[in-house]
């Protein structure tokens, strides 16, 4: 049976999205969304639709500004780019997820070495 | 927190804008599709294919938008604005319906607060006066002008053939600036009849009340102060 697709975790594709945009720039939506199918390796269970709950939440926050711009093959789209606030956030979140990974990571290893009994 | 407070103005504002962001919202979805779409040919598929399987990795436009709404409103006081701006409908739709419901209430409520008033004034709130349901004001109907004042001759003469009432007192107001201690103060007074305190049944803490010798025209002034006044501006002096 092949390994069912990663459920996102609250807050955790806002943290991709903005991760996104640093790393690639200005981007649509398409382009956001698409962009981490391919990091993800198609592990996460992303509908491509609720990327936009996303960028207008963090829109509203003020990390991300939009405009509307025109595609690399001419179509018109809306292009999201992260100000200088939403890198701060970034920072701040991407060390929190670490520090909390990590710790889970640690938790997880405790529980196999005693449940062998 | 300014970020708290910046989404939450965020959030209200959206509430107004409904149409415009739900309209670019379909603009952007249109363009995300065609995007989708067109790299899905480039990689050989049929056109049916293409959109087919757009479509299916979008994952529902209608969930999307709801999605969409959620997160940038107030998804609580939306409906609720929903719901208030069906009901407006459907009460204009139904007019007679809605004119017998007003009607019903506004009855009931009139009804209800003027037996309140009465008994509010009669039963729970009477004048604080001893015998209060036996003192009455009198007033003078004149052409366009119901209860009008009195004439001072009017009220003498009223007075003298009086067989109704035990007295009868006559008031006017007479507002005026008073000095004393501290600032020039504008004070409520009332020019009233020696038989006005009488008939209210209030009697001076200290001094005595108008006398009969006083009401009179060229009598000396004579005043009656509020207690509250007496010690403000006068210190308390007697």
């Amino acid at each position: 049976m092949p390994e069912s697709k990663l459920d996102l975790l609250q807050g955790t594709l806002d943290l991709m999205v903005l991760q996104t945009l640093v790393s690639m720039g200005p981007q649509h939506g398409y382009g956001i969304a698409r962009r981490i199918e391919q990091v993800s390796g198609d592990k996460v269970l992303l509908n491509q639709g609720t990327i936009y709950a996303s960028l207008v939440r963090l829109q509203q926050r003020g990390w991300i500004s939009a405009a509307w711009g025109t595609s690399e093959n001419n179509r018109k789209a809306k292009f999201y780019s992260i100000t200088k606030r939403g890198r701060k956030q970034l920072s701040q979140d991407a060390a929190y997820w670490q520090r909390l990974s990590a710790v889970i990571g640690r938790v997880l290893a405790l529980r196999v070495e005693s449940g062998d009994e | 927190m300014t970020d708290w407070l910046r989404e939450s103005v965020q959030r209200m504002l959206a509430l107004f804008r409904r149409e415009e962001i739900d309209h670019e919202l379909d603009a952007e979805m249109a363009a995300h599709l065609d995007l989708a779409i067109e790299e899905n040919l480039q990689r050989g598929m049929s056109s049916e294919q293409a959109r087919r399987h757009a479509l299916i990795r979008f994952g529902g436009t209608q969930q999307a938008k709801e999605q969409h709404r959620a997160a940038r409103s107030l998804p609580l006081l939306e409906s609720l604005l929903q719901d208030l701006r069906f009901a407006f409908r459907m009460l204009r739709a139904s007019s007679s319906f809605t004119a017998i419901a007003v009607l019903t209430l506004a009855l009931g409520i009139g009804a209800n607060t003027a037996l309140f008033s009465v008994i509010n004034g009669v039963l729970l709130n009477p004048l604080p006066f001893p015998n209060a349901n036996r003192i009455v004001s009198m007033f003078q109907d004149k052409p366009n002008f119901s209860k009008g004042s009195i004439s001072y001759p009017n009220f003498l003469d009223w007075r003298q053939e009086n067989r109704s009432f035990e007295f009868i007192a006559a008031y006017r107001w007479a507002d005026g600036t008073i000095r004393g201690i501290g600032e020039p103060e504008e004070v409520h007074a009332q020019r009233v009849s020696a038989t006005f305190f009488p008939i209210l049944g209030v009697q001076a803490i200290l001094g005595r009340n108008f006398s009969d010798d006083e009401d009179r025209r060229g009598a000396n002034p004579t005043v009656i102060m509020s207690e509250g006044l007496w010690k403000r501006k006068f210190d308390s002096n007697s």
